[in-house]
């Protein structure tokens, strides 16, 4: 595996988390009909995803050898899957900034529905096509359903974790239940990473598995201090539990690409 | 336009790695790149006869290029079409194209393709094109001094060589359709009962 893998860890996570982040507040805004919501938490929501998946978009470029050349990623979309994830990811971040342009300044409820529903799809083609770029033939160590068990779960994960802060910050507050399905999606993740390290070897990745559940187990305990509301349920904390849920995920990753392992050769 | 092909005699390759010289002088390729590669496979167990322990050893040498795929997944896997098949039916990079992305030398499962820093973009075998295209033939296959190497189209090497293109530890050719026929080394049957691994990965 090429060393400048860390540049595509970024990627994969940030723009996993910004998909997420977009889906479940869609998910979340639906049954409260979006304006029951505060107006800060709807545009600030969007503002944050944004913010996220530019910062992936220019991870992403880091890996690529010529930048310049870029402007022909989407030639290939009959055939190839990273054309296509590019497609999802350009497609994704301008509905996101359109979306967040009409939440502030226009206001429009039908252009709403429909930048709404161009987001969940073109973030859920995003998630799909990133997964079957890694489901390699070739590679037989990512061509299994954990790869795209692990990118919906960091999508999850890192989503709720973003939700969460925005809940504290500027919507009605957070939800327990929402807490709960937090730590399961969390544990579930070090459960998958579990399955992908039994295959792996080398001290390397057995030091990362120990990092990620450190991390990932840091996370829940912060989960189950804001539950029972220990600590409080502000910012500073929510803003602590994304960061370390964002490292487990990363961990998770970076051990992802180390497993990197073509077949016989 | 007729698939071209290398025959590879397993049994006869000492591994010297001429052919990889050959490559490299030809193509001036960057130290970190390597479009022809000569593998080593080793293996082995013990014996107990009558008392007695014998070891069983064995080893044998893989050289491995592009093998210009029926089914290229490299021209599928491309997102900017830098990697097409050519007018002479050879799978080449056009490197105005190439982002450098690696994603087909992940799809590959020869790993054919490879980056190449200081030109910061993919580069890959292309079977010496140039010399190919007026008879003459790749730089590598001239260079073995035990003829473990030959190339023509796959018309001509199967007629010469039979069709097998299956060898241990190589990856299954059922879905890229290679152009590759090769000569089982003797042991290469054990090789694949006793899990021979490849020995020198570090060097390749």
């Amino acid at each position: 595996m090429e060393k400048d893998y860390i540049s595509l860890v970024l990627f994969t996570v940030l723009s996993q988390t910004a998909v997420g982040s977009l889906i479940l507040r869609e998910i979340l805004l639906y049954p409260a009909n979006n304006f029951q919501h505060s107006r800060e938490f709807r545009v600030f929501s969007l503002l944050f995803t944004g913010i996220i998946i530019a910062f992936a978009i220019g991870a992403a470029f880091l890996h690529l050898g010529k930048q310049s050349a870029s402007v022909h990623t989407l030639r290939n979309l009959r055939n190839s899957w990273l054309s296509r994830e590019i497609l999802f990811t350009i497609a994704f971040s301008l509905t996101v900034l359109l979306y967040w342009f009409n939440e502030k300044f226009l206001n429009l409820n039908a252009l709403n529905f429909l930048l709404s529903l161009t987001g969940i799809i073109t973030g859920a083609g995003l998630l799909v096509s990133m997964s079957a770029i890694y489901m390699l033939p070739a590679v037989p160590s990512w061509n299994s359903p954990l790869t795209p068990v692990s990118f919906f779960v960091t999508a999850a994960a890192g989503g709720m974790s973003v939700l969460a802060i925005l809940y504290a910050g500027y919507g009605p507050g957070l939800n327990r239940i929402f807490l709960v399905i937090l730590s399961l999606t969390i544990l579930l993740s070090l459960v998958s990473s579990g399955f992908m390290v039994s295959s792996a070897k080398g001290t390397v990745i057995l030091t990362l598995f120990t990092i990620r559940i450190a991390t990932g187990l840091t996370a829940l305990l912060l989960i189950y201090l804001i539950y029972f509301k220990i600590i409080p349920n502000k910012i500073p904390p929510l803003t602590v539990l994304l960061i370390t849920v964002l490292l487990t995920e990363m961990a998770g990753r970076v051990i992802f690409f180390l497993n990197y392992h073509k077949s016989g050769l | 336009m007729p698939q071209y092909a290398f025959h590879i005699d397993t049994s006869a390759c000492s591994g010297c790695k001429a052919c990889q010289a050959a490559c490299r002088d030809k193509n001036n390729v960057g130290f970190d790149v390597k479009w022809r590669r000569v593998y080593e496979i080793e293996g082995g167990n013990w014996e107990q006869k009558d008392g007695v322990f014998t070891s069983l050893p064995f080893s044998y040498f893989i050289s491995l290029s592009c093998n210009n795929c029926g089914n290229p997944v490299c021209v599928k896997a491309c997102p900017t079409t830098a990697m097409h098949i050519g007018r002479n039916g050879i799978t080449v990079i056009d490197s105005k194209l190439c982002i450098g992305c690696k994603y087909c030398e992940w799809a590959c499962p020869y790993s054919a393709p490879q980056y190449d820093p200081t030109r910061k973009s993919m580069t890959k075998c292309d079977l010496c094109e140039d010399y190919v295209i007026t008879g003459k033939k790749p730089a590598c296959v001239d260079a073995c001094p035990v003829r473990a190497l030959d190339f023509g189209t796959y018309s001509e090497m199967s007629e010469k060589y039979g069709t097998e293109n299956e060898l241990h530890p190589l990856p299954d050719p059922v879905s890229y359709d290679p152009g590759m026929i090769i000569k089982p080394h003797r042991d290469a049957a054990r090789a694949k009962n006793e899990n021979a691994v490849v020995a020198d990965k570090k060097e390749i």
